[in-house]
C-alpha cells in the first residue's frame, strides 16, 4: 500500500513536470500567438539567434558583422510565391536605404547553391547577399515555438521579415500572412523609419 | 505496470505530429473507362480544405506547378494525361498573376495495353509533386504518392 502511493506520489509529480517544461522551453522571443502575421509586439528588443552562413559569393557572414548596423533580414526559397513577389521591393529598399546605415540580407532555407544563384539572385538582380542555410537551423532558429507548432520550425519562418538594430536586437518580425501579404514592405520600412 | 504504462502514455501525446499531407488520393473513386486495349483513367484528388496548390501549368517561372510522374512498365504504354479542376482560379502576389488549385482536381490518364499484357492485373502507380500554400503559410513542396489496379 505505501509503495503504491509512492508511485502514485511519482506518477503525479512526472505528469506535473511534462505539463510545466513546455513553459520552459520558449525560444528569445517566445510567443503565444494564433496571428502568425506581424509579432512584432512579441519579440521587441529580444537579442536575435547567432548565426554563420556562406554566401553565395563563398563567404561566411555572421550576424555580428552587422553590429553597428540595422540589418533587413528575409527567409526565403526560390519556389516561395511571397518571395518572389517580395524579392523587387526589397532591392529596392536596399538601394533606398543603404546610404543610412540599413543593410538587407536573404537566408535561402534548403536549396543548392546554383539554384538560388539562377533563381533568385539574378533572376531578380539583386545586390545585396544571400546566405545558404542547407539544414534550414538558422531559419529555425528564428521561429516563434508556439505559433504553427503544427509545422516544422523552418517552414514556419518561409517568407518571414525581420528588422535586427545596431545592438543586434530584433526590432520588428513579420512572418508570412498570405491573406493581408505586404509585398511593398509597407509596414516594415513604417518600423525602419521609426528606429532611424 | 501501470507506472510504465502511464509514463508511456504521457510521453507519446506530448509529442504534436507534423502537417505531411495537404493533398489526398481518392482511391475509391478512380473512374475507369475501357474501349479496345486503350484505357481512360481518372485519378481522383482532394485538396484539404483552406489550402491551395500551384496550378499544372499558368505559373510563373520560379513556382512549383503541381507535376504528375508515372512509374514504368512493361503492360501498358500511357499515351498522354491531362489536369482537370474546376477549382483552378487566378490569383495576384504583387503584380504577379498565377494559377492555383484547390478543392478537388483529377489527373486523366490515357493508356495503351501492349499485347503480351491482355487479362492480367495491372497497377497504375505514380507521384504527384505539388507545393501547398493557405491563407497564412506556404509550405514545402510534397510528393504524394498512388497506386490503383484497373483491370
Amino acid at each position: 500500500m505505501k509503495m503504491n502511493k509512492k508511485l502514485w506520489r511519482l506518477n503525479l509529480m512526472l505528469l506535473l513536470c511534462l505539463l510545466i517544461i513546455p513553459a520552459f522551453d520558449h525560444p528569445v522571443f517566445g510567443q503565444e500567438n494564433d496571428n502568425p502575421g506581424n509579432t512584432s509586439d512579441n519579440i521587441h528588443n529580444k537579442k536575435a539567434p547567432e548565426f554563420s552562413l556562406e554566401s553565395l559569393d563563398g563567404k561566411t557572414i555572421s550576424l555580428k558583422d552587422y553590429e553597428g548596423k540595422i540589418l533587413v533580414l528575409h527567409i526565403a526559397t526560390t519556389w516561395c510565391p511571397f518571395c518572389n513577389a517580395e524579392a523587387p521591393h526589397l532591392e529596392q529598399l536596399y538601394q533606398d536605404y543603404k546610404g543610412r546605415n540599413v543593410e538587407v540580407l536573404i537566408i535561402d532555407v534548403k536549396e543548392p547553391k546554383e539554384l538560388v544563384k539562377n533563381q533568385l539572385k539574378e533572376k531578380h538582380n539583386l545586390s545585396f547577399p544571400i546566405l545558404l542555410d542547407p539544414e534550414g537551423e538558422v531559419a529555425a532558429s528564428f521561429a516563434p515555438q508556439d505559433v504553427l507548432p503544427d509545422l516544422s520550425r523552418d517552414e514556419v519562418m518561409l517568407a518571414s521579415n525581420l528588422i535586427i538594430d545596431r545592438e543586434g536586437k530584433i526590432q520588428f518580425m513579420s512572418l508570412l500572412d498570405s491573406k493581408n501579404f505586404d509585398a511593398e514592405l509597407v509596414e516594415l520600412k513604417k518600423r525602419l523609419d521609426e528606429i532611424l | 505496470m501501470k507506472y510504465f504504462n502511464l509514463l508511456f502514455f504521457a510521453i507519446i501525446f506530448s509529442f504534436t505530429p507534423l502537417q505531411d499531407e495537404f493533398v489526398i488520393f481518392q482511391a475509391e473513386e478512380t473512374e475507369v473507362k475501357k474501349s479496345q486495349e486503350e484505357y481512360r483513367i481518372s485519378l481522383p484528388f482532394k485538396i484539404i480544405d483552406g489550402y491551395y496548390i500551384q496550378a499544372e501549368t499558368d505559373v510563373p517561372e520560379n513556382i512549383i506547378s503541381t507535376q504528375v510522374s508515372f512509374k514504368e512498365n512493361d503492360f501498358y504504354q500511357i499515351t498522354h494525361h491531362a489536369f482537370s479542376s474546376e477549382g483552378e482560379q487566378t490569383i495576384y502576389l504583387d503584380t504577379t498573376a498565377h494559377n492555383v488549385l484547390s478543392g478537388r482536381f483529377e489527373i486523366v490518364v490515357f493508356l495503351k495495353l501492349k499485347d503480351k499484357a491482355l487479362n492480367r492485373t495491372k497497377k497504375l502507380r505514380g507521384e504527384v509533386l505539388y507545393q501547398a500554400c493557405n491563407t497564412r503559410q506556404c509550405f514545402y513542396p510534397r510528393n504524394l504518392s498512388f497506386e490503383i489496379e484497373f483491370i
